[in-house]
């Protein structure tokens, strides 16, 4: 049994004039929930239509539990199953009946029964046993969302593809979906989970791939994206916070943001933070407090998609201007 | 693509079919309109004197038959063919399940080939359906008697039945080629309106064309002049030139749509 | 999608330099509704109409069935003598004692090589006739509708 679940690597797909994806690698591992994160429009739908069968890409191979795959001709292999977007089902049909026609067409040659029990396993395992037996047409998109994770649950699968699996949830039933899959990765399966929600793939994935217009800017482990990213917000407290931001932003190598709940969030390597502490002092404005914080995948994702600005220079440990007052420290 | 493969989605739509109102009313009006119409001709002393057999009409239930043919031809089975056929792949772009449809364990290939297999066999039954109900109304309500032929010979209730029977079934290649041409409209437009819409219109212009006299390559080409196919199967001697015509117009209609019809469903991208 | 486009075009194309093909190989021709083929239909369906009437007033068949029904038809308005429309038929057969009787017919041919003949005269009786029995009946004769082989 192959290792990787998902290798898709080098695809590229234009819509028009558009490129939606550039030369993108994804492979995710078997037993592992691999995150995937990026702006909208970013290309991760695209990507993952692409890894289903649903859209042909212009380049790249992609390979499923092992086996090249086809697009065009060949169906997706029975163990991948995938909900993207917001599921649709036909509406005068009930949820019930909607995932019985969805199995048939999975496994052609099994019988009733055991269809229905495949039916009713899914229906189960998604929460969803009040309201199989009504109609779809009635369903909000909480239901819908339900419904589309039973219908690749049907699969029973080996790579299963989510895309903003919880986005119309309450959060207990978020944490449900969150749960199974987390339990589909034990149990040996590939889970790819897409989402806006940084918090939930940092508690949720080992691996994360982050795109940004149709290409790959991070591909690791989730240690290793804390890991690249070149300084640690500290919290910072002074008597002057808004002074205090003002002048971060005439140093080199610092940034100062306001923090939520007060204070300033400052991102600076170890030098770069001295010196900053000393430039407070001279000018006046007392550390109240600093502590390191550990870092969120959200800033840091933020940071890697966010367009860079540059910071005005002022060298480190220069002297005071003329007309400002003299603190009397040595430089 | 498997043979099994394409049975299973074939069943699946059937399934969906069923549980919609349109087919089934379809099929229903069907039946009840021959009986409704040999019912209000039986109680009327004026015959349909502007179609072939309408004179008869009173006094062989076959011929009964044969006239709901000719009136079937010019206005019902246009509609009724795209009813289903023309709504097929244009329903998943209505409900947005594309994407539920393909993702599952069945090619694209399949999944067009049993669809297309349900809306000719609907096709096909609704064809049946109109046939069976007319003679059978035809039977009870007028009568079994002998039917004069178009070369004034009188054939025997058994030969009629035959014969119209004939009649019925030579109207299938022209309903499966109108058949072909909407679920051609219902993947290029995805659009029902037009899925059903354009068969309908474009199968009553061709007929007007039809009453023009034009050059007999370009009747050929209309696909409606196939469903006059019949008249040979109710002269003596028999002659099928017409109906040879007819069926080999309506093969090359339904090549070139499903052959066209499957080329872009494959060439197509589910974008959401 | 420039591809597709350039597919479909490409298609289209094709289609329709195939079409020109077979209308230029079908020789768009004369029509085939000629005096010719509806002179030989309404002769047949006369004749066998005759039998058939006679059968049905119930009198006793004609010792000779042979009725030598010749019929000439032009059309009505002249000009070319093909063509769906209004034609005028003349009829001539032998009755009992061999005796040649004619009537004259309107017909009028559709496009689609079918044809309704009615009678001009009431020679051949009106729409209804008395059977040997008492009994009314069509009078076949007096309007009837047959259809051709046009290819």
């Amino acid at each position: 049994m192959a290792r990787t679940a998902l290798e898709a690597l080098g695809v590229s797909k234009s819509f028009g004039p558009r490129a939606a994806l550039r030369d993108v690698d994804l492979v995710a591992r078997r037993g592992e929930v691999h995150g995937l994160l990026g702006p909208n429009g970013a290309g991760k739908t695209t990507l993952m239509r692409a890894v289903l069968g649903l859209v042909r890409p212009d380049g790249g191979r992609i390979h499923l539990l092992g086996r090249p795959f086809d697009p065009v001709a060949d169906a997706v292999p029975d163990g991948v199953a995938g909900m993207v977007d917001t599921p649709a089902f036909y509406p005068y049909l009930t949820g019930r009946a909607n995932l019985m026609l969805l199995a048939r067409l999975d496994a052609a040659d099994a019988d009733a029964s055991a269809t229905r029990a495949r039916v009713d396993a899914a229906i189960e395992e998604s929460g969803l046993v009040a309201d199989a037996g009504a109609r779809v047409a009635g369903y909000s998109t909480g239901m819908r969302q339900r419904l589309g994770l039973a219908a690749a649950l049907l699969r029973s699968p080996e790579l299963l593809l989510l895309d903003e699996a919880t986005s119309s949830l309450d959060p207990a039933a978020a944490r449900e979906v969150r749960d199974l899959a987390r339990r589909l990765a034990a149990d040996g399966a590939a889970v790819v989970w897409s989402s806006h929600d940084m918090a939930e793939v940092e508690e949720l994935c080992a691996a994360v791939t982050i795109v940004d217009c149709g290409r790959v800017i991070f591909s690791g482990g989730v240690d290793e994206l804390r890991e690249r990213a070149p300084s640690l917000p500290h919290a910072l407290r002074t008597s002057d916070d808004r002074a205090a931001r003002a002048l971060a932003s005439r140093c080199i190598g610092v940034r100062a943001t306001p923090a939520v709940g007060g204070g300033l969030d400052v991102s600076a390597d170890a030098a770069a933070l001295d010196a900053f502490v000393i430039a407070l002092g001279r000018y006046g404005i007392a550390v109240r407090a600093l502590e390191r914080r550990t870092r969120s995948l959200e800033s840091l994702f933020l940071e890697l998609t966010a367009p860079v600005d540059l910071d005005v220079a002022c060298a480190i440990g220069a002297e005071p201007a003329d007309d400002e007052p003299d603190w009397g420290l040595a430089s | 693509m498997t043979l099994r493969g394409v049975g299973t989605v074939a069943a699946v739509e059937c399934s969906k079919l069923a549980a919609q109102f349109k087919p089934r009313a379809a099929l229903a009006a069907c039946a009840a309109g021959s009986f409704a119409f040999a019912a209000a001709l039986r109680l009327q002393t004026t015959v349909p004197e502007d179609t072939l057999f309408g004179r008869s009409a009173k006094e062989s239930g076959f011929a009964l038959s044969l006239v709901v043919l000719g009136f079937a031809a010019l206005w019902v089975v246009p509609a009724l063919t795209s009813i289903v056929a023309g709504d097929l792949f244009a329903a998943e772009d209505r409900y947005g399940t594309w994407t539920m449809m393909l993702a599952r364990s069945r090619a694209r290939s399949e999944v067009f080939a049993g669809k297309a297999l349900v809306a000719f066999g609907y096709s096909a039954l609704a064809i049946a359906v109109l046939a069976a109900s007319s003679i059978a109304a035809g039977l009870l309500i007028i009568g079994p008697a002998p039917l004069v032929n178009l070369s004034g010979v009188a054939l025997t209730p058994s030969q009629a039945l035959a014969r119209t029977a004939f009649a019925w079934v030579a109207t299938l290649p022209a309903a499966l080629a109108l058949t072909a041409i909407a679920l051609l409209l219902s993947i290029v437009t995805r659009s029902s309106a037009a899925g059903i819409g354009v068969p309908v219109v474009g199968a009553l212009t061709m007929q007007l064309c039809a009453l023009v006299d034009g050059p007999q390559a370009l009747r050929t080409a209309l696909i409606t002049t196939a469903f006059d196919g019949w008249h040979g199967l109710l002269a003596e001697p028999r002659y099928y030139g017409p109906l040879v015509r007819g069926v080999l117009a309506s093969v090359a209609y339904l090549v070139v749509s499903v052959g066209i019809g499957y080329r872009t469903l494959q060439r197509r991208d589910i974008a959401g | 999608m420039p591809a597709n486009r350039r597919h479909r075009s490409r298609h289209g194309a094709a289609l329709a330099i195939a079409a020109a093909g077979a209308l230029a190989a079908c020789g768009c021709g004369a029509s085939p509704i000629t005096s010719d083929r509806i002179e030989r239909a309404v002769e047949s369906t006369f004749a066998n109409l005759v039998q058939l009437q006679v059968s049905r007033l119930k009198i006793t068949p004609l010792a000779s069935l042979n009725l030598d029904v010749i019929a000439a038809c032009r059309r009505r308005a002249g000009g070319a003598e093909a063509g769906a429309g209004e034609w005028t038929c003349t009829v001539r057969w032998l009755g009992p004692d061999r005796r040649p009787l004619r009537d004259t017919f309107d017909v009028v041919v559709t496009t689609d090589a079918c044809y309704t003949a009615a009678a001009e005269g009431d020679q051949l009786g009106g729409p209804t006739l008395k059977a040997s029995d008492g009994g009314e009946v069509r009078n076949l004769l007096y309007v009837f509708e047959g259809c051709f082989d046009p290819t």
